[in-house]
């Protein structure tokens, strides 16, 4: 499931069979991973309480982004929510004609970065805008709130899509034919029973919303909305005195993991692992007006999400190159971008191995600290773990200061727990029994490991390596910071020529950026449905 | 209405459903009669859970039903589940998961009413105390008297249960069985159960029906059943049975191991009972023992007889026969089916 490493830890289910290996290895290679990992947020919360925070913040000023960055998070979250969860309602749920085909383009938006979605709401409407010339009339651009809040909810619905769908399709139906049994209508079963064991899912998916929504900084700086991170990067880009930007970056983790930490709380002591596979489950038939609703929806919402950005990326490209504007080559661009991703996807896959071994233990006692630490590494928002790193760097690591390597290890870092929760999630099918009997068979641990453990295991490695491949692909603000001079990827070519009204070239250089996340992607789609 | 269908609980006819082209239901005919506990015998894939669904509503089929007399399924009619007044048990049990245990067994009750009947039904089925646990906190046992508490809760007509005991260890599965008839007969339950396994079909049920392709092919007691089986098929299903061939002749069907009552003329196969073969030393041997399999209470001794053919007898522990002895073979009981031309 591609909703794997989106999702929140899930508690590990009982297998006694993990127990029993000798562990010491697999903990000092979790050291090696995690630790380097965990030095640059400690040493810019150390900076910052030793050195202050420079030119003093105002209060109000904070106070201001506080309330802009919480007000958008929730509108975005609640927003995002519902038509994800509608959509993947309609999708798993009904017999509406095409259903799979719905399902996929449900899901693709989560291709389209922040940053690109607010291109195309630039390039969409305005004087020159898509949409302006569709109409004849001009809409304007909806820059602030507004725009904020339209591109990051119909970007990130798809990713409550992903982590729903799986969900509802987890459901035992056997639940809901015997709340029917015993007399419940049809919206009673629908509230007492499908919604409340959807409950994990969507504080899962909530929080991976939330997560994004006050870590973005793409679509907040296009669309010129100040929250923490668009003040955060001004306030670096513009002074000298790095402290101001490195205090706000403090704030801006202490309320991601305090989000974190709220969601984690919010678990209650139900056990949601009682479903079961194996059962058919009958999809609701829909005729007439429910069923012209329901594809009416998804095909409004796929028109929004998909066919509208795309048309306007095609839409300033062609109407550029047939006004003779240079494009130049993005095949530096596109060298680099692949280069950085595929380097940092192949150790996030590598890395990720110890790290879902010894969490995937049950009862060792630090596995849950493991599992929290590489968590909350992943919810600190990007350019927060930027400003960390260069602070760090800076101080204390002259020679890596701006260089790819330590650009790199800044992504295997971010991007971590995404192939964590894949690995752990192929290591929880593979039995531990497997394991014993190859031991029994007279194979050492390490020929155990390689013969039958990392060969069961290497779906899961396959797609931790591709999630972490799209995500740096996209990935933005930390690039932004830590890029050595001159090293330019696509999405800086994006967002650059974005800022600076350049849209041929931007939508020329996301095209290049959608054509290449299409191959991992798709590989990721095509194992959800076989799944 | 007369007397009779008063009685009767569930009246299905002609049931059939296709599932892109496998049949699931054939004609399927079935009545239950107050009270009673009836079981659904067949090999897996012969549709056995398909009847149950479709009785409880959870599936449609051509064909009707009657409940208490009142049509649910027809040309026509078809009633909702929830308002079929039928219980279901089903395999996994299907407990809500983030419901208390009180909280499952009150689901079906209105509100206000419930709490003193979900106490009388967690005291029936012995879970008293154990209100305030998650299903994930339960045992197996535990979690099955939970789905049957809910299920007799709201008073349903009929119980249907889905191969109740499928998911229980093999020690667990007796005493669950032995409690269920109990708490059945107590509460005065009409109950139709699924199940693949004969033994337990024929050790708890009043009445037992066995399946095949979609259909009922008989409908008995389970001693009735077992000792008079409509085919040779079904005498194989219910337990071991071994086939002799011969013909029947002047009213009898005669074998190496005694010679059986029969009308038959003609081809004729002599379905034999292993516990209805006897073995004795001495007098003129028939037959020779190929092999023995002890099991403590009994053993069972595979004999080769002079004229041909291999038959099983079981008898008690003593005395130990080995392969190679010459013993004398005889058939205290036999039914005789026509064989193939």
């Amino acid at each position: 499931m591609t909703a794997g490493p989106l999702v929140a830890p899930v508690e590990t289910a009982p297998s006694p069979g993990w127990r029993n290996r000798s562990s010491r290895g697999w903990w000092t290679a979790t050291a090696i991973v995690l630790l380097p990992a965990l030095i640059p947020p400690i040493s810019l919360a150390w900076q910052v309480l030793t050195k202050g925070t420079g030119t003093t913040l105002p209060l109000g000023r904070l106070f201001e982004l506080f309330v802009a960055t919480v007000g958008l998070t929730s509108a975005v979250t609640v927003t995002a929510l519902t038509l994800g969860t509608t959509t993947a309602w309609l999708t798993t749920r009904t017999d509406i004609p095409g259903r799979k085909v719905w399902m996929i383009l449900a899901a693709l938006p989560l291709v389209i970065p922040s940053y690109m979605a607010a291109l195309t709401i630039i390039g969409a409407t305005g004087p020159n805008g898509l949409i302006s010339s569709w109409l004849g009339f001009e809409i304007p651009t909806p820059y602030g709130f507004v725009g904020a809040w339209l591109a990051l909810s119909i970007f990130l619905a798809p990713m409550a899509h992903l982590i729903v769908s799986p969900a509802l399709r987890l459901i035992d139906p056997a639940t809901e034919e015997a709340a029917t049994g015993l007399g419940a209508s049809r919206r009673r079963v629908f509230f007492t029973v499908t919604l409340p064991q959807l409950r994990p899912a969507l504080v899962s998916a909530g929080l991976m919303v939330g997560l994004y929504t006050i870590s973005d900084f793409g679509a907040v700086s296009l669309l010129r909305f100040d929250t923490f991170t668009r003040a955060i990067f001004t306030l670096y880009a513009g002074q000298i005195d790095r402290r101001p930007a490195a205090a706000l970056s403090l704030v801006l983790m202490v309320l991601a993991l305090a989000i974190l930490f709220i969601e984690r709380r919010s678990r209650s002591r139900a056990g949601y692992t009682m479903t079961r596979t194996g059962r058919v489950r009958r999809l609701l038939e829909t005729r007439g007006w429910p069923r012209g609703l329901s594809l009416g929806f998804l095909a409004a919402f796929a028109f929004l999400s998909l066919v509208i950005p795309i048309s306007v990326l095609l839409f300033w490209l062609i109407r550029g190159l047939s006004a003779g504007i240079e494009l130049g080559t993005f095949w530096d661009e596109t060298v680099r971008s692949m280069g950085v991703s595929v380097a940092a996807a192949g150790l996030a896959a590598l890395a990720a191995l110890p790290v879902a071994m010894v969490t995937t233990w049950k009862r060792a006692r630090l596995s849950g600290a493991v599992e929290s630490a590489t968590w909350a590494i992943y919810s600190l928002p990007h350019i927060t773990v930027g400003i960390a790193v260069v602070g760090f760097a800076l101080t204390w690591a002259r020679p890596l200061y701006q260089s790819v390597l330590l650009l790199v290890f800044t992504y295997v870092a971010m991007f971590l727990a995404q192939s964590v929760s894949t690995v752990q999630d192929s290591l929880r099918r593979v039995s531990p029994v497997l394991e014993e009997a190859s031991r029994g068979l007279g194979r050492g641990p390490w020929q155990t490991l390689g013969r039958v453990t990392v060969p069961l295991v290497s779906p899961g490695l396959a797609a931790g390596a591709a999630l972490v491949f799209l995500s740096v692909m996209k990935e933005l603000p930390a690039t932004l910071l830590l890029r050595p001079n001159g090293f330019e990827t696509l999405a800086i070519r994006i967002w650059s020529s974005t800022g600076e009204g350049f849209y041929t070239r931007a939508s020329a250089a996301s095209l290049a950026l959608l054509t290449v996340s299409i191959v991992p992607l798709l590989a990721l789609t095509y194992r959800d449905l076989s799944d | 209405m007369t007397s009779a269908t008063d009685r009767l609980t569930i009246r299905a006819r002609g049931l059939s459903k296709t599932y892109d082209e496998v049949v699931a239901l054939d004609q399927f005919s079935l009545d239950i009669w107050e009270g009673s506990l009836l079981t659904l015998l067949g090999p897996s894939g012969c549709g056995k859970t398909t009847a149950l669904r479709v009785i409880a509503g959870f599936e449609q089929a051509t064909g009707t039903v009657e409940i208490h007399g009142r049509q649910v399924l027809g040309p026509g009619v078809f009633v909702p589940p929830e308002k079929r007044r039928v219980g279901m048990v089903f395999q996994d049990y299907a407990l809500f998961p983030h419901k208390t245990v009180m909280g499952n067994v009150a689901y079906g009750l209105p509100r206000g009413t419930a709490e003193t009947r979900v106490g009388e039904v967690l005291e029936l089925v012995g879970l008293t105390g154990l209100g305030d646990r998650m299903p994930n906190e339960l045992s197996g046992g535990q979690q099955q008297r939970v789905a049957l508490a809910r299920a007799l809760a709201p008073e349903p007509d009929v119980i249907l249960l889905d191969e109740p005991f499928s998911n229980l260890d093999a020690n667990l599965r007796d005493r669950v069985r032995r409690e269920l008839r109990l708490i059945l007969t107590e509460t005065r339950t009409t109950a139709v159960l699924v199940t693949h396994d004969q033994e337990e079909a024929l050790a708890t049920s009043d009445l037992v029906a066995v399946m095949f392709k979609g259909r009922v092919v008989q409908v008995d007691s389970p001693a009735e059943l077992y000792s008079k089986p409509s085919d040779p098929w079904i005498a194989d299903f219910l337990g071991d049975a071994d086939v002799l061939t011969t013909t029947g002749h002047r009213g009898y069907a005669e074998t190496a191991v005694g010679r059986f009552k029969t009308d038959l003329k003609g081809p004729a196969v002599v379905v034999l009972r292993p516990e209805d073969v006897q073995l004795s030393i001495g007098e003129t041997p028939n037959a020779v023992v190929v092999r023995t399999e002890f099991f403590g209470h009994d053993q069972l001794v595979t004999i080769a007889l002079n004229g041909g053919g291999r038959i099983r007898s079981r008898i008690g522990p003593r005395p130990s026969y080995q392969p190679g002895d010459r013993i004398r073979a005889k058939a205290i009981h036999a039914r005789v089916y026509p064989g193939r031309t």
